[in-house]
């Protein structure tokens, strides 16, 4: 069987043909396939775990469970990237659930006690981890949402899709999300370098 | 104009939000290895032959070998001997037949009008 050459694979080859490929047995196809959705997937986990080796447990588990649905995916039903996502998800609520029970909304009213501590400077590492301690205080499914809007710049629909609800629930826990963002972060704004004397 | 506190928290977020986007963690080494290395194992294990392949016969195949498990020529040859002796016999068959040679002569072989010209009586006057 001719191989595909993973230097030679243009961009506009979509990822479905490209597991097809995997599923005829062809290496080459996983290591394109790995390049274009494992940093993506290990991105949205590792904003969601805030943990990188679970992020990357979990990634590789959706990459895993690609491979073995390879041979029986049926082109024009899902995206490739969607289904990975939707399948990383989960896996990152499993792993969520685990560690705690779900935060109520009211409980983020105000930032959180150890946000003060998280941002000491006005700097580029400081505005990240002010970002990622704000959002460990959302709950689970508003935290994935707002890293899919505004991390992974995805269309509602497609948040939609890969969380299994409906566009409008997605809008819902995404506004949500950036209030409560919001109000975790307001009193931060002048040591994040973002005051605000407009 | 006096900005609320909203707006501020949107522009704050957005710019939070564009250092995160600017900040993706990148792929070790070490976990690039072992997701080829998942890829390769997922792809090995794919290899392996379906049902109804020689290596791995199906269901019909091994029918087949229960009711006759002797190879293809193996049971053609049995298959001529058997025919062999269940044949009904004929008079030439029974000739070949060890004892019964006593019965027939050359004559027997020949066509019975060509031999009249060669007659005893014919050569004779």
């Amino acid at each position: 069987m001719q191989r595909l050459q993973t230097d030679t694979i243009s961009d506009a080859v979509p990822d479905s043909a490209l597991l097809v490929a995997v599923a005829n047995g062809d290496a080459a196809a996983t290591r394109v396939l790995i390049a274009r959705l494992a940093p993506r997937l290990l991105a949205h986990a590792s904003r969601v775990l805030n943990d990188r080796a679970e992020a990357e447990d979990v990634v590789q588990e959706t990459l895993v469970r690609l491979w073995k649905i390879a041979p029986e995916w049926r082109q024009g039903e899902a995206k490739v990237s969607t289904w990975c996502f939707r399948v990383l998800v989960n896996l990152c609520t499993d792993r969520l659930r685990a560690r705690k029970p779900a935060v109520d909304i009211d409980a983020i009213a105000e930032p959180a006690a150890d946000l003060q501590s998280v941002v000491e400077k006005m700097t580029y590492v400081a505005r990240r981890d002010a970002l990622s301690a704000a959002l460990n205080t959302l709950p689970d499914r508003q935290r994935q949402a707002v890293v899919l809007r505004h991390l992974e710049e995805r269309s509602n629909p497609d948040i939609a899709e890969i969380m299994d609800i409906g566009v409008e629930a997605v809008e819902s826990l995404v506004a949500r999300g950036k209030r409560a963002l919001g109000a975790a972060l307001r009193g931060k704004r002048a040591e994040l370098g973002y005051e605000d004397d407009q | 104009m006096k900005m609320t506190n909203d707006t501020k928290d949107d522009l704050a977020l957005e710019a939070l939000f564009d250092s995160a986007r600017a900040d993706d963690p990148s792929l070790t080494p070490n976990f690039l290895a072992r997701l080829e290395a998942d890829a390769d194992a997922a792809i090995a294990a794919q290899t392996i032959p379906a049902p109804g392949t020689a290596a791995n016969p199906g269901f019909w195949s091994r029918f087949a070998t229960a009711l006759f498990p002797v190879s293809g020529l193996a049971a053609a040859t049995l298959a001529g001997v058997w025919i062999g002796f269940q044949v009904p016999s004929t008079d030439f068959a029974s000739a070949l037949a060890l004892g019964d040679t006593e019965d027939f002569d050359v004559s027997a072989f020949l066509p019975a009008v060509a031999l009249s010209g060669f007659s005893d009586e014919g050569i004779d006057g």
